[in-house]
């Protein structure tokens, strides 16, 4: 009976030291990032851990690659990084030093600034407007992946990094990006005031502001924040105005400038200084179902295309419209106008039923362009893309076709500056496996319509890999934007920006951006939106 | 130097009393705690040591299971709102798929499911057993949080019985059942039903992001329930051993109404579900018995309507066998031996229709000592289900202490395995992760409690700690999969107590403060709270009158949640609070005649994001029961 008590006790006690693992916790880093503090860097980007954490870089340096080196513009003079154009001691070149008293002005020795332009910062003659080593003052230094741009330092452009809640910054000529800030937890869509960026969060359901303090490496999230609805999928500046257009809440919604503290405002005393203090004044409701997805401004009117809830009933009926919001008095959005766009020939591949859903809309020369992604039931591509131009006068609406090859599910359409519109496209995704493994999207890419709303140049966007080498992560073509001679082009499941030439009426491939850290968990990241700062 | 402890231990133990005769258990589940003897209780109770609530069914007051589990320590009901709708329970704090529901003894859903307590009326309940913590060493995988068996009525001599209530939103509810003696033994037959038209009025915020805004008034639409189901349950002796036969089902149809801001107006589900099960116990010679469980399962759903499409129809079923074997060893060794093992399979539209088998084993031993003073048991549980192997230990305890007091302890682990639908199955939006692993909870819990004449009170402090969480994640464009990433920690002190002071006064009251945090994730979720677990929930009943006349008062409060992982967006605290009267004018036949106002204050909220809960209804109810061998 001993051995038997023995055997017992010895089964407890193994039980007791069986149960002794403890799971693995801690914070789990995106691809790419490192744990550093309380938090994760990215020690190829972070001025402030590059190459390490607590390693920062000196004085008019970047971290590229996880290495400290000079700042464009800058020069190797002894270890040091320099700028020979206003360099006392490198003024036009490493080691010609100016005479004492004299200041060094478009590398050359002077006795004085002559040019119009420049303020005097010790010895150098700088152009405060421009210059990233003293940006609008003396000693203010640009970081990173960013400019100076009058008298302030800032990024070109911005991903929102929908996945991983970051807000990524870059250099729109370069590609040169700034360390990642963590904004909100799934930034939906940006927008620009008055030099912060607006962010709308899907998660959160409240629209954040990031600002650049002077000498910041990157943006930090504002104190002041405001309720939205659910599912803010586009933010429109007009102004001293915003509008949001809540998908999910059927809402279109107004905010201005007002420094009351509300039940829609929320205070985080954690957050930085000098946020644009906004207010709810108005909300319009849409329906329900109707999922509002975006909004583009024509004269005193918006117009806000409704996609319809999911289903095939009622719910998809409560869509496939446009709506003309009037805004006259902001605080008093009404609709005056509906454009049905059922019944519409979208030329389905099969004959069978296809839904002219409006998911995006842009104004474009005189016209509102709504995107109509031409899906059947089921949700596929049944059909090619689709614009639908729509007169505001007459609200006569025409459609563009944008070719079964070349655009399926287009998503988003902006304007260039020389008078086309581009689009992008997701195409025809294709799962692989009995487990519906992304394989790719074909018939997706870029668009680009002329004056005359033809196809003039199109880029296809590649079924699998963009980089020779990083293995098969798809490309999905999400939202773009543009600036004076390139286009970005967001993609969705990798995390990436292409950034592309469209010079000579095509689009010249320039560089791919890993805007967006890769999820540690799923391997993806979805830049959700472009912003080019003003 | 343990060992030496132990043997010291041992040489302690005195001999305990000859066994007694061990009376047939109708089930293997966990009964209601019993007074000490100083025999091993596990032939009687699956769990000794676990920390268990038994909470009775009310005649015609609770539409449903999950009615009566709010009840419960440690429990927090998610409800799609309405009579008939969709209602799911989690149990300190573990998710809804990770809280194994049987009835009798048989497992309700499929791997990595959560049961839809809607579907149970408690019509054909007896009771509803909760035991709390890391059972899996008892049960098997899919018990991470606890177990909840539904006991359904027994045949007991001959009674006729029902009950019949209508009110608010054309909710009716019938039921009528009997038992009597037949081919030897007991036999009972119920029938039962459930109508709502489900259509009640709730306030809808039509502008959320806009200060001061006023509400509008809206109507539930497409809310209706349709319900109907019996229960058959069959019970004899042959010499030493009893059987026990249970066929049972409900089918049901109802509409999904959607949430308030997408409403989902033509969108239906039909649900038929049922169980059969046979049980036989064989007593040994009154040191033990030997039970054999046979079981099946059948569970069918068709969604109709726009929202999907051509339709959506899946079959789950099940076929399972449970030998069970309990001991008595040596005079203070309980010692139980279990194999079990089955076949689930899934049927669904898009043709991967898995399917798995299962295998379990499990050795426990209860052992007592000091007189039966103290009793340990340790248990270990081995468990193949499909291609997973999970491995279920436990270690407990049982101490009578002066006074009247007991106090229990417990720590084990238990596992989830992925679920059919996780690993195979594509739906809608979601994708499947065929590369999912189990997850696991380690789970420790100690209780004192104490029993007297008018008065039981229990204080239970637990921890849990989650590894391997199964989560979605987002997967563009639309599709989201889940991935094995989180871990979090739970932890927090359940109180029960109940009370008649006198004979026309009664009261019980279940408290519940728990405290959770996301252990693992990125930085925007770390340390957070988990979503839809309330820090505080309190469930608190009187009673005073006697049988021809009584009024009851209820308060089912909880302080406010988060809805999400970032703890943005969250639910105010709420306090329901129900009132009735009862009269039983006749005790044989007994009829009871009550009316019920549920939600008297009118609070008007929400469970689920955008699915707002009834505000303030009435019902009238009759029930009667009928003993023929009762004079």
């Amino acid at each position: 009976m001993k051995r038997f008590d023995s055997a017992v006790s010895m089964f407890g006690l193994t039980l007791v030291l069986l149960l002794t693992a403890c799971p693995d916790t801690g914070i789990v880093c995106k691809t790419g990032t490192n744990r550093c503090g309380n938090g994760c860097a990215d020690y190829t980007t972070d001025l402030r851990n590059c190459g390490a954490c607590g390693h920062p870089c000196g004085t008019s340096q970047v971290c590229q690659a996880s290495q400290c080196r000079c700042q464009d513009g800058t020069t190797t003079c002894g270890g040091s990084c320099v700028v020979t154009e206003y360099d006392t001691q490198n003024c036009g070149g490493c080691g010609k030093r100016c005479a004492s008293g004299e200041v060094c002005e478009n590398s050359t020795c002077k006795t004085a600034c002559t040019i119009g332009t420049s303020i005097q910062c010790g010895t150098a003659c700088v152009n405060a407007a421009t210059d990233v080593n003293n940006c609008g003052a003396c000693g203010v230094t640009c970081q990173s992946g960013q400019t100076c741009r009058n008298s302030a330092c800032t990024f070109e452009v911005v991903a929102a990094c929908l996945t991983s809640g970051e807000l990524a910054g870059f250099k729109a000529a370069t590609g040169e990006k700034g360390p990642p800030a963590d904004v909100g937890t799934q930034p939906e869509a940006l927008a620009s005031m008055q030099g912060r960026v607006l962010s709308a969060d899907g998660t959160d359901n409240r629209l954040y502001q990031a600002v650049l303090p002077s000498g910041s490496a990157t943006y930090q999230q504002a104190a002041r924040s405001n309720r939205t609805g659910s599912v803010p999928n586009q933010v429109l500046v007009d102004g001293t105005t915003v509008y949001i257009v809540n998908a999910a809440s059927g809402t279109l919604q107004v905010l201005q400038q007002g420094s009351e503290v509300s039940s829609d405002v929320f205070i985080n005393d954690a957050g930085a200084a000098g946020e644009v203090p906004l207010v709810t004044v108005a909300e319009l409701p849409l329906g329900m179902n109707s999922y509002p997805q975006g909004i583009a401004k024509v004269g005193s009117s918006l117009w806000v295309p409704l996609y319809g809830g999911f289903g095939s009933g009622p719910e998809v009926n409560a869509g496939q419209k446009v709506l003309e919001v009037s805004v006259a008095n902001p605080r008093a959005p009404a609709v005056i106008n509906t454009v049905d766009l059922a019944g519409l020939n979208l030329q389905s591949f099969d004959g069978g039923l296809t839904l002219p859903r409006p998911w995006a809309i842009t104004a474009h020369a005189g016209a509102v362009y709504a995107v109509l992604n031409n899906f059947d039931l089921a949700y596929h591509p049944a059909g090619p893309g689709f614009l639908a131009r729509i007169n505001p006068s007459t609200r006569a609406v025409t459609l563009v076709n944008l070719g079964a090859d070349t655009c399926r599910n287009p998503q988003w359409a902006a304007e260039t500056t020389a008078g086309g519109l581009v689009v992008s496209c997701v195409g025809e995704a294709r799962y692989t496996g009995p487990f519906n493994a992304l394989q790719g999207a074909e018939h997706g890419g870029l668009v680009l319509l002329n004056a005359a709303d033809q196809v003039s140049a199109t880029w296809p966007s590649p079924l699998c890999e963009l980089d020779a080498g990083t293995g098969c992560l798809p490309m999905l073509p999400g939202r773009v934007a543009v600036t004076q001679n390139r286009v970005f082009l967001a993609d969705q499941n990798g995390g990436r920006v292409l950034a592309f030439g469209i010079a000579d009426g095509g689009f010249t491939a320039e560089r791919t951006i890993q805007a967006c850290t890769l999820s540690s968990v799923t391997g993806l990241a979805n830049v959700g939106d472009l912003l080019v700062t003003p | 130097m343990q060992w030496s402890s132990v043997a010291l231990i041992w040489s302690l133990v005195s001999a305990a009393e000859p066994p007694r005769p061990i009376e047939l258990a109708p089930v293997d589940v966990p009964l209601p705690p019993r007074q000490l003897e100083a025999t091993p209780s596990s032939p009687l109770k699956r769990d000794p040591t676990g920390a268990i609530t038994v909470l009775p069914i009310r005649p015609a007051q609770a539409q449903d299971a999950a009615a009566v589990l709010a009840e419960s320590p440690g429990a927090v009901i998610q409800d799609s709102g309405g009579a008939g709708q969709r209602k799911t329970l989690s149990l300190r704090g573990a998710a809804p798929n990770a809280v194994l529901v049987l009835l009798d003894g048989v497992p309700l859903t499929g791997p990595g499911g959560s049961m839809d307590l809607s579907r149970i009326p408690t019509a054909a309940l007896d009771r509803v057993e909760v035991l709390r913590g890391a059972t899996g060493a008892r049960y098997g995988p899919g018990a991470m949080g606890g177990v909840v068996n539904l006991v359904t009525k027994t045949p007991d001599g001959s009674k006729l019985f029902g009950a019949a209530s209508h009110g608010s939103f054309a909710t009716t509810q019938l039921s009528l059942g009997g038992s009597a003696s037949l081919l030897g033994g007991d036999g009972l037959l119920l029938l039962h039903g459930l109508r709502s038209q489900g259509d009640y009025t709730f306030g809808y915020n039509q502008t959320p992001s806009l200060t001061g805004s006023q509400l509008t008034t809206l109507r539930r639409e497409n809310n209706q329930a349709l319900r109907g189901g019996g229960l058959f349950r069959y019970r004899t002796h042959l010499k030493a051993t009893s059987l026990d036969a249970v066929l049972e089902g409900t089918t049901e149809q109802r509409g999904l109404a959607g949430t308030v801001q997408n409403p989902t107006v033509d969108a239906t589900q039909s649900t038929t579900r049922g169980t059969a099960s046979v049980r036989a116990v064989h007593g040994l010679d009154g040191n033990g018995e030997l039970s054999v469980l046979g079981w099946g399962r059948l569970d069918g759903t068709t969604l109709r309507g726009s929202f999907f499409g051509p339709g959506y129809q899946q079959l789950e079923s099940a076929v399972g066998a449970e030998v069970v074997a309990t001991r008595l060893v040596a005079e203070r060794h309980g010692v139980t031996g279990l194999i079990s093992g089955g076949g689930e399979f899934l049927s669904e539209p898009s043709g991967q229709n898995p399917r798995w088998g299962r295998l379990g084993l499990m050795l426990a031993d209860e052992v007592l000592f000091f007189d039966g003073a103290l009793a340990v048991t340790g248990v270990v549980r081995f468990d193949l289900a499909g291609p997973f192997a999970v491995f279920s230990p436990k270690l407990g305890l049982s101490l009578q202490l002066p006074l009247g007091f007991e106090l229990k302890g417990n720590v084990g682990q238990a596992s989830r395995p992925p679920g059919f639908f996780e690993l195979y199955v594509v739906q809608g939006t979601l994708s499947p992760n065929a590369s999912l692993r189990p997850e696991r909870a380690l789970t420790a819990d100690v209780t004192v409690s104490t029993k007297h004449e008018r008065w039981a009170a229990g204080v239970t402090a637990f921890g849990s700690l989650y590894e391997d969480l199964i989560s979605y994640e987002y997967y563009p464009p639309g599709l989201a999969k889940p991935y094995n990433f989180q871990a979090a920690r739970v932890g927090g002190l359940e109180v029960e107590a109940s009370a008649a002071p006198v004979s026309w006064l009664s009261g019980t009251l279940a408290y519940t403060f728990m405290a959770s945090q996301n252990l693992k994730d990125d930085p925007r979720y770390y340390l957070k709270q988990l979503p839809n677990r309330p820090a505080h929930r309190v469930s608190a009943r009187i009673v005073a009158g006697l049988p021809f006349f009584s009024v009851h008062g209820e308060v089912l409060a909880q302080s406010a949640q988060f809805l999400n992982r970032t703890e943005t967006l969250g639910l105010p605290a709420r306090a329901f609070v129900n009132a009735g009267i009862a009269s039983t004018p006749w005790k044989n036949p007994a009829l009871t005649v009550c009316i019920d106002v549920k939600n008297l204050l009118d609070v008007q909220t929400q469970d689920l994001d955008g699915y707002p809960l009834p505000p303030r209804a009435a019902f009238v109810s009759l029930a009667f029961a009928w003993d023929a061998e009762k004079k």
